[in-house]
């Protein structure tokens, strides 16, 4: 009887495997994936956003997205200063996978301290954070000097440059299809 | 601060027949955002190296170094539009700006060049760098140069602007006449930025860690120097694409420039040796100037020696203040001595023709505290 319970578990979890798989597919990023020739045992390590943020962001649950204008003299509704100009819907759940596996694999992350870009951080899009262990309330992702960044109590607590950038707008472009600003930076 | 004034009036009565060599005057703008929390460190670096470079420069051409220097809190918009809208120049001079900071570009830009964010976050303090070009067009000066080193990638929310070695360098024969032919040789203008549209420019260090300043710069610098050094005979397109192979190279982004320029014949390499120019006169004299005039062989060797514990007591807090000299790169401390020794040396110097301060502090009067300085010397 245990035997067949751990049988359906297992090919339970195979198929969990696929159907993600599967969904990420639908957001065109494994063609994005494919073409940085990443190996398939780089996955998800939930060290990996210890290591880089001092936060567990494998546990982190993601709530609404928020659209910055980061060079906008500051108005009322502001994120660690950037004012927010639109409100968009909450995050699809295989959207939060994919923002999730970003968030934890090293192939979107310097191995060693990337040089200093000389551009303004112009953070894009922020995204709400909720269940993390130490506070961290939003990401922040600034597709011109290729940063993102963690906020808490609207200050930024972190700020560090990400690899990979075709996949990070595509997946902006999954949240915000046809983006004009998104689609002229790809 | 009386005893400055007096030493002032002593110089400007005792030598005040001494006149600049040609007339012609090279008016350096630099704005650096080097209090910025990234990347401060190497603007400073890289206002420091162009600085130093410019003060070699007019001394190996002999043209009389004019500043508008910006850096710390006055790297600003508002400063830039004011220093392009009172610049006032001659038809033989030469113009040359340059930017050290954080750059950007609008989605619809049409210009292959950045805006310059000049310290600021906000779209409607950002200053096209094409738009210098514009303005100093306009100029009647012989040559215009317009450098940023910032990136030029893409921001959100960015609109378009409207408009239309170690040691005290040593001058030789050779970079004093690969100077004189790129400063003196040409009329036309000049526009060139760290990277291409879309791209970001990056910063470099040393391998112990200290900021070097940005690609584009050290690259364009060294560029420049290797030139001069070897005496060897390139143009600006040379010197320009060269800067950018390399850039591209080193940081993997590729600069971009414009020339437009029109030779005017070759500078006879038989012109005289660059000397030292400095005078204890002038609306615009500073006190670094002042020192420099001190070693000046214009004046007799005992007069400097008679004057030298009057610019002392008149430029330095106390006589142990400390004055410490460096290297080519900037930073590596060559020598180290009070203020005392280095006026004496200065008041005996053979064949200095430039001092460049590099930093400094001083007391409520006004008066040095703490000198880094970097000497340029001839040698023929």
């Amino acid at each position: 009887m245990k035997r067949s319970y751990f049988t359906i578990f297992v090919f339970l979890t195979i198929v969990s495997f696929v159907l993600i798989s599967c969904s990420i597919t639908r957001n065109d990023l494994m063609h994005s994936y494919s073409e940085m020739n990443m190996r398939n045992d780089s996955v998800i390590n939930q060290n990996i956003s210890i290591q880089k943020w001092g936060v567990d962001l494998s546990r982190a649950n993601f709530g609404t997205v928020y659209l910055l204008n980061p060079v906008m003299v500051p108005t009322d509704h502001t994120i660690a200063g950037f004012t927010v100009t639109d409100t968009l819907p909450r995050l699809k759940k295989e959207q939060k996978h994919v923002l999730r596996f970003l968030l934890t694999s090293n192939s979107f992350y310097h191995s060693v301290p990337e040089k200093h870009v000389k551009t303004i951080f112009a953070p894009y899009l922020a995204i709400r954070l909720t269940g993390c262990k130490r506070p961290a309330d939003y990401l922040l992702i600034s597709y011109g000097g290729e940063e993102w960044a963690l906020v808490t109590k609207d200050v930024i607590l972190k700020k560090q440059g990400f690899k990979n950038r075709a996949v990070l707008i595509d997946f902006g472009l999954s949240i915000l299809p046809n983006d004009k600003y998104l689609e002229s930076i790809k | 601060m009386k005893t400055f004034i007096k030493i002032y009036i002593l110089f400007t009565v005792l030598f005040c027949d001494l006149q600049n060599i040609n007339g012609q005057t090279l008016h350096a703008i630099l704005f650096a955002d080097t209090k910025d929390e990234s990347i401060g460190n190497y603007d400073k670096q890289d206002f420091i190296n162009v600085s130093t470079e410019l003060s070699t420069i007019a001394s190996a051409s002999g043209l009389k170094l004019k500043t508008y220097y910006h850096k710390d809190e006055m790297c600003s918009k508002n400063n830039l539009v004011s220093v392009l809208s009172n610049l006032s120049v001659g038809k033989d001079d030469v113009v040359f700006f340059y930017y050290s900071g954080h750059g950007t570009r609008a989605t619809n830009d049409a210009s292959d060049y950045p805006q310059m964010c000049l310290a600021s976050h906000y779209d409607k303090d950002f200053y096209p760098l094409e738009k210098v070009l514009q303005k100093l067009s306009v100029l009647p000066a012989r040559l215009k140069i317009v450098i940023g080193d910032c990136c030029n990638s893409t921001s959100v929310g960015v609109t378009v602007k409207d408009y239309a070695t170690k040691g005290a360098t040593v001058l030789s024969k050779e970079p004093v006449n690969a100077y004189r032919n790129l400063f003196n040789g040409y009329r036309g203008t000049i526009i060139a930025s760290g990277s291409t549209k879309g791209e970001n420019s990056k910063t470099v260090s040393y391998k112990d860690g200290r900021p070097a300043g940005g690609s584009f710069t050290v690259m364009l610098l060294a560029t420049l120097q290797a030139t001069a050094k070897n005496g060897i005979d390139a143009n600006w397109e040379e010197i320009l694409e060269y800067t950018k192979q390399k850039t591209k190279e080193l940081s993997q982004h590729t600069p971009v420039f414009t020339t437009n320029l029109k030779s005017e014949g070759n500078i006879n390499p038989n012109e005289g040796a660059p000397t030292n120019n400095y005078q204890a006169e002038g609306d615009d004299i500073t006190m670094i100037d002042l020192l420099a005039a001190l070693a000046n062989e214009q004046y007799t060797a005992e007069s400097r020696v008679e004057n030298m514990n009057k610019f002392l007591k008149g430029l330095f807090a106390n006589p142990n203040v400390v004055v410490e000299s460096v290297g080519r790169n900037m930073s590596t401390v060559v020598s180290t001595e009070k203020a005392s020794d280095f006026v004496l040396r200065l008041a005996t110097a053979h064949n200095l023709i430039n001092l460049v301060e590099i930093d400094a502090t001083s007391d409520e009067q006004g008066k040095y505290t703490y000198l880094r300085v970097h000497e340029i010397y001839k040698n023929y």
